[in-house]
């Protein structure tokens, strides 16, 4: 009977909270998996575990802060498994120096978010982690709470994801 | 708060796909990710046990006491490598419940367990298979060497040897390139944690 109960309250947390946050794992998770089959995999992964995550959560931190930690560790996890395939990834440092030859002169939309996504795609993990969240509109003190990492990290992080998108982005910016 | 930029705008007002699990998928989704995973250890399990049982079966019918020592060597060997190899498939479970700790901890604890397996490469994968693959070419030597053939029971043995170590300290050798490089990503992430 309690097992119900604990099942039923499981499971309106979790439509609640797949109704709330679902854009912003699909966001995630197209963010380090460029094929849609495979995306939609991570997406299930994600979604899996925050149902699953819900007895563990002790309302310590936000829902908000918790949703993107279970994202961003399935992403890195995802990461992790894939990056044999992939090209070496590169630190925010070097980033500046990718796709020199195209200066994102083309400012519709959807090009510019699939430059983004190969931005991102070349990316580190914990830089990939950075930018995502900083994208998702996450202030320094929320992102250092989702990754772990110090406010300074992550501050010096955001600045240069800043200059980055300033320089592969100068169209958008001004728009 | 983080300035606001035009390209969080891009980023945040992107087309959504159409996606929606209902707890039952979750459900059936969750059951389905345990038996893959029970899946993919039982088929590790029947080759690594197919492998114990040819070993075991030759060595049951080897004509040299020294070469039924070295199958048997191997058959333990193999088997001492699918206990380790066990050993590990259950520690990585146990990231599961890390999921919802910060980023760094999980990641961190994800790539300290596959540096520590890489660098443990010749204890748990490795080491066991040795003394049956050194059995077994002495053995395979002798058999020239009691046929009189000294020189070629010699070579077999040398030859044998000198390729299988070459091959196991090559594989010995990525594997610790690969734990050095994971190193640097947890060395990295260390940085992160403890920057000013």
């Amino acid at each position: 009977m309690s097992n119900n109960i604990m099942s039923r309250d499981q499971d309106d947390w979790y439509i609640r909270i797949a109704e709330q946050w679902g854009a912003a794992m699909q966001r995630i998770a197209r963010s380090c998996e460029a094929d849609p089959d495979r995306r939609r995999d991570v997406l299930q992964e994600m979604h899996v575990a925050v149902w699953k995550s819900h007895p563990l959560f002790d309302g310590r931190c936000s829902e908000r802060t918790w949703i993107y930690r279970i994202a961003s560790n399935v992403a890195a996890n995802h990461v992790n498994r894939e990056r044999r395939r992939n090209t070496p990834l590169v630190s925010l440092d070097r980033a500046g120096d990718m796709a020199s030859n195209d200066q994102f002169q083309i400012a519709e939309r959807d090009i510019a978010l699939q430059k983004l996504f190969t931005i991102i795609d070349r990316l580190d993990n914990p830089d990939r982690s950075v930018i995502t969240l900083y994208l998702e509109g996450l202030d320094a003190a929320t992102i250092s709470d989702v990754t772990g990492m110090s406010p300074g990290a992550v501050a010096t992080r955001i600045s240069r994801i800043k200059t980055l998108l300033a320089h592969h982005f100068k169209e958008v910016q001004h728009d | 708060m983080t300035d606001h930029n035009p390209i969080q705008d891009l980023w945040q007002s992107q087309p959504q796909e159409n996606f929606c699990m209902s707890t039952d998928e979750i459900r059936k989704r969750a059951s389905k990710l345990h038996a893959t995973i029970s899946a993919r250890n039982t088929r590790e399990y029947i080759v690594g046990s197919a492998l114990v049982v040819f070993f075991a079966a030759f060595a049951l019918i080897a004509k040299s006491d020294l070469g039924r020592l070295a199958l048997l060597l191997s058959a333990g060997g193999v088997a001492v490598s699918m206990w380790q190899l066990h050993r590990l498939a259950r520690a990585a479970a146990g990231d599961e419940i890390y999921l919802v700790t910060q980023w760094s901890e999980f990641y961190r604890t994800q790539l300290a367990r596959q540096r520590d397996a890489l660098r443990r490469v010749w204890i748990w994968y490795l080491g066991p298979l040795v003394p049956g693959m050194v059995l077994f070419w002495i053995a395979s030597g002798l058999k020239d060497i009691n046929a009189g053939n000294t020189v070629q029971g010699l070579a077999v043995t040398m030859v044998g040897l000198l390729i299988t170590f070459g091959v196991f300290l090559a594989v010995g050798s990525a594997n610790r390139k690969a734990a050095d490089r994971l190193q640097a990503e947890i060395a990295l992430i260390d940085r992160l944690i403890a920057e000013k």
